[in-house]
Parts: C-alpha cells; structure tokens; sequence
C-alpha cells in the first residue's frame, strides 16, 4: 500500500528531515512508526499523503509511482487516506457532526447517505452523544476520538494516525488502540506514528523505527 | 448536485454572517453601477441626438449658370463615385424657388419683390450615415470647388462642428472615468471577499488535506464575488432606472424644423442584462484578485 525506496525530504536547504527511508507497508496490516521527537515521524506521515513533495527516491502508493501522479489526481488520492492529525485540525467553529461531515462534502456524498456515515463514524469512537459540541468543548481524548471519526467516514483503505495516543492516559490510550485494532481489523491499513516505545513494543504489532530521519529497523515486513 | 448545494451554503453563510459588510459592498457596486449607468444613458442619448442631427449635415454644391445638363451628370457621377456619399440630389432653379416659398409660409410674398428668381441650381449630397463629420465635408468640399461647373459649396453648421467634439469628448473622459471607479468597485469586492477568504483560512487548508480539489474550495469565494456583483449591478441598473423614469420627460426636445423629434431612451433590456452580467464578472475579477493573493496554493 505503502512503498518508499531512498526517500529524501528537507523543509529547508540545510534542514534534511527523512534521509534514504526504504520501507514498505502492506495491505490491512497494523505498523507502529516510533522515534524520539524530532526524528521524522510527522513528516514521514505527510510524505505519505501528499502533503509534502518526495525529493528524491520513488515513492508508491496503492501500487501507483507517485512522481507520475498529476498534480490533479493529488485530492482523489488524498480521499483514499484517513489522516488522524497530531494536533487533530479540528475546525472550531464547526461542531463535531459538521467536522466529520466536511470530508462528506468533500467527496460529494450528501443526504441520507451522509448522516448514515456521520452516525456510524460518531458510534465506532462512541462519541455520538457528543455530535453538536463543539471541538473546544471537549476534552482531549474526546477531540482525539473526533478526529479519528473524521479519518474514517469515508472508508479510506489506508489510516495514518499521528500519535494518537499524545498526552492521554494510560487508560484512554488502550481505548483508542482497541479502537485502530478494531477499524484495522476491517481490513483497513493502518499506521500509527508514536514516541511512546514502551507501550508500542508490549502490542507485537511490527515497529518502524526511525532516528534523525532514518529508518534504524523495521522498513520490511517480515524482516 | 450534493457538491453545488454545500458551495452554495457556504458563499451564501459568509454573506449573511457579516451583513453590514456586504450591504456596504452591494451598496458601493450599486452606486458605481448607477453612475455608470447615468453616464451610459447620458452618452448614448447624446449620440442619438448627434444622429438625428447629423443626418441633416448634408452638402449643398451650389452649380453656376453655364452648368446644364451634361455639367451637372459629370458632377453628379463625380460625387457618387465617392465613398462617402450616399445620394445626390438635383435640385432645378425652380425647384429651389418653390422650396424657400413654402418655408417662408405666410411670407411667401416678399418674393414678389424680387421678380426674377436669384437662387442658384444645386446638387444635395447626402452623405453615409459612418461619414457625416466635418473634416469629411471639408475635404470633399475642397475637392468639390476645383471642379467645373461647383460655383460654391456648403456644408454642416459650425456649431455642429462643435456639438460632435463635445460629444466624442465626453464619451472619452467617461470612458476614462468609468474605468477608473470599476477599478475602484472590483478592489471593494476584492477585499470583501478576503474576509471570507480570511476567516476560513484554516477551513481551507484542512479542506485539502482531507481531500477536496482546489476548484471546491475557491468555488464558495468565487459564488460571493458574482452575487454581490450581481446584487449591486442590478440594484445599481434598476436605480438609473428610476432616475430616467424622473428625468426623462424633461428631456424630450424637437430637433430641428419640427417633423422629427428626439425622444430619450433608456438602455434597451439586453444591453441592462449585460450590464449586470458585467457586474457580476466584476466580482468574479475581485475574487480572483483577493485569491490570487491569499490562496496561492
Ligand atoms: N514545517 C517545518 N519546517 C521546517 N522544519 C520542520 C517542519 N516540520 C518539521 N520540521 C523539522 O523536521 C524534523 C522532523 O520533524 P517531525 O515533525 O517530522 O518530527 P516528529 O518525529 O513528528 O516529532 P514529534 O514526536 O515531536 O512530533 C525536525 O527537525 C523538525 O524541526
Ligand atoms: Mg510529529
């Protein structure tokens, strides 16, 4: 699903921020990525949809070279991925309803079939009781759950979920993993970026990780 | 469409969410759209006016005495030969007799006096309607007097002259002017709608990450622009309206001897709908100024 090889990435000419990341990510499998903070995790993430351009090395997504991607197509391809946002992008003047329903009317999708989405999404993080509350209103792990039904509402065969276990507790923090387990389990791709190396190592699940925009180990399956 | 609605919704939310703005933006498109509109009606009217004068700018080649028959068809042929001329009339001595008789009207015996008729034989040019200006007349005049047989010829009141200067005048400072205060309208909406662009900056930005293409997120900014252009040109068109309706009957004139009278028009219901498409381009061309520089991604 997800393919780089010799990837190479810089916000700036003397600030390199992924250097040679090979990897690969299969089909409907469950990949940690974890490194200290500033090791690249984000900017792997937004590498991985789009948001920032490849510099160098080949990067594949659903099997597709993306330096042959049109500039146009970016958006179709960007609906096939969930992003869960380290620091959510929730819109605060928008309720939660409204915020999951953006990507709804993003795609085109509206009426009977929208609200369907939006009450499934909401149920799956079991937040429909918080549907008119605004984003501000909630609490951290509430905003947390808003976002990932945001990822979510369309389907997307691929989640990227940047640490989404951020500042919660240790409770809320197996809540929210269940939760990645459950939507993976629907044969859905899902990474997860994270710095907390502890509790990612107790969930077998593979790790990728990465220092100072390195991969250190975990870049194939299987390995 | 699902995806025309949500565009809708959000251009008609921004509007409606600050509604002093907006009216104030109506407001200003609509003034400039009545001022020009004014201008239009002023401009357009005045060169109907200048038609319904100008076809009476006609030349008068006054033929001597040893210019009959022959003389007069070269003349003629001479004249029709030309581009600008549209028609040559022959009018006989007698017939130039019986005219100026019936113009005096209860006067017509003064003639008496005179015995043998004095007035010469003349050709009447007629020109084209694209070609009745003076520097025309005058260089066919030119012309005219080398020729055998042109004793004199007439042409076009000074005034005239004057009246088409003072016209092709004004419409050149109204083009100018007119310019000048759209320019001014489109900066108006231009910031207007930046203040949507403004306020759903972020909105924006998380839009295309999750997915919508660049078209759908302009498109809501885009709607605003040619509504409020819409609104004010309309607004503005329908104001000049009323305006005309007031003024109108003070304007009605007879030009000239009576059979023919100058009536004002105003601008015909085509010409008002492009008036108002135009100003909904107008918006159109603000979004696209306030875009250009605040979503350049
Ligand atoms: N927009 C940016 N402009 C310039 N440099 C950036 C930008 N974003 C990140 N960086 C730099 O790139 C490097 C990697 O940052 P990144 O955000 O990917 O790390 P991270 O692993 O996600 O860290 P954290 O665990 O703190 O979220 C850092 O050195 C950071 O300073
Ligand atoms: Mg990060």
């Amino acid at each position: 699903m997800i393919e780089m090889y010799h990837v190479h990435m810089s916000y700036g000419p003397d600030s390199p921020a992924l250097t040679d990341i090979t990897l690969r990510i299969e089909k409907a499998e469950f990949v940690f990525i974890t490194g200290p903070s500033g090791a690249g995790k984000t900017s792997l993430l937004r590498l991985a949809f789009l948001a920032e351009p490849c510099q160098a090395g080949q990067m594949l997504l659903f099997g597709k070279n993306v330096a042959r991607v049109k500039r146009r197509e970016i958006p179709l391809l960007r609906r096939r991925i969930g992003v869960v946002f380290q620091d959510f992008k929730l819109i605060p003047t928008m309720t939660v309803r409204e915020n999951v329903g953006l990507v709804c009317d993003v795609m085109g999708i509206g009426g009977r079939e929208r609200r369907q989405r939006i009450n499934e999404a909401l149920r799956m993080v079991g937040l429909e009781h918080k549907a008119g509350s605004f984003p501000l209103k909630l609490s951290g792990g509430e905003q947390q759950r808003a976002a990932i039904a945001r990822a979510i509402v369309n389907d997307p065969p691929i989640l990227l979920a940047d640490e989404p276990t951020g500042n919660l507790d240790p409770e809320l923090s197996r809540a929210i993993y269940r939760l990645l387990s459950e939507i993976n389990a629907r044969g859905v791709t899902v990474v997860v970026a994270t710095h907390d190396i502890d509790w990612v190592r107790r969930t077998r699940k593979r790790i990728i990780e990465i220092d100072r925009g390195r991969v250190i180990s975990g870049g194939m399956p299987d390995a | 469409m699902r995806r025309s609605a949500v565009i809708v919704s959000r251009a008609l939310v921004d509007l409606v969410r600050r509604p002093a703005v907006t009216g104030l933006t109506i407001g200003t498109v609509a003034v400039v759209f009545l001022l020009l509109g004014l201008f239009g009606l002023l401009a357009s009217n005045f060169s109907g006016l200048a038609d319904k004068l100008s076809s009476r700018l006609r030349l008068t080649v006054f033929v001597d005495d040893d210019c009959q028959r022959e003389c007069r068809q070269q003349l003629q042929q001479w004249l029709q030969s030309r581009e600008a001329v549209a028609a040559v009339v022959v009018v006989e001595r007698q017939q130039a007799l019986e005219d100026f008789r019936r113009r005096l009207g209860d006067d017509a015996h003064l003639l008496e006096v005179l015995g043998e008729n004095p007035l010469p034989a003349s050709l009447q040019v007629e020109l084209r309607p694209g070609k009745r200006r003076t520097e025309i007349m005058a260089a066919l005049a030119t012309q005219l007097e080398k020729l055998a047989g042109v004793e004199e010829v007439q042409y076009g009141q000074r005034w005239l002259g004057r009246f088409f200067r003072f016209i092709r005048v004004v419409r050149t400072l109204g083009l100018v002017l007119g310019g000048l205060i759209l320019l001014a309208a489109a900066v108006i909406v231009s910031n207007t709608i930046r203040l949507s662009v403004y306020s759903r900056r972020q909105e924006s930005e998380i839009m295309g990450l999750v997915g919508a293409t660049p078209a759908f997120i302009k498109a809501p900014f885009y709607l605003q622009g040619a509504l409020v252009g819409l609104l004010g040109a309309g607004l503005g068109v329908g104001l000049a309206y009323l305006a005309f309706l007031v003024v109108a009957p003070w304007l009605r004139m007879p030009v000239g001897l009576g059979q023919s009278s100058f009536t004002p028009a105003f601008l015909s219901p085509t010409t008002a709908l492009l008036v108002v498409a135009g100003g909904a381009l107008l918006g159109l061309a603000g979004t696209a100024a306030s875009l250009w520089r605040h979503l350049r991604k």
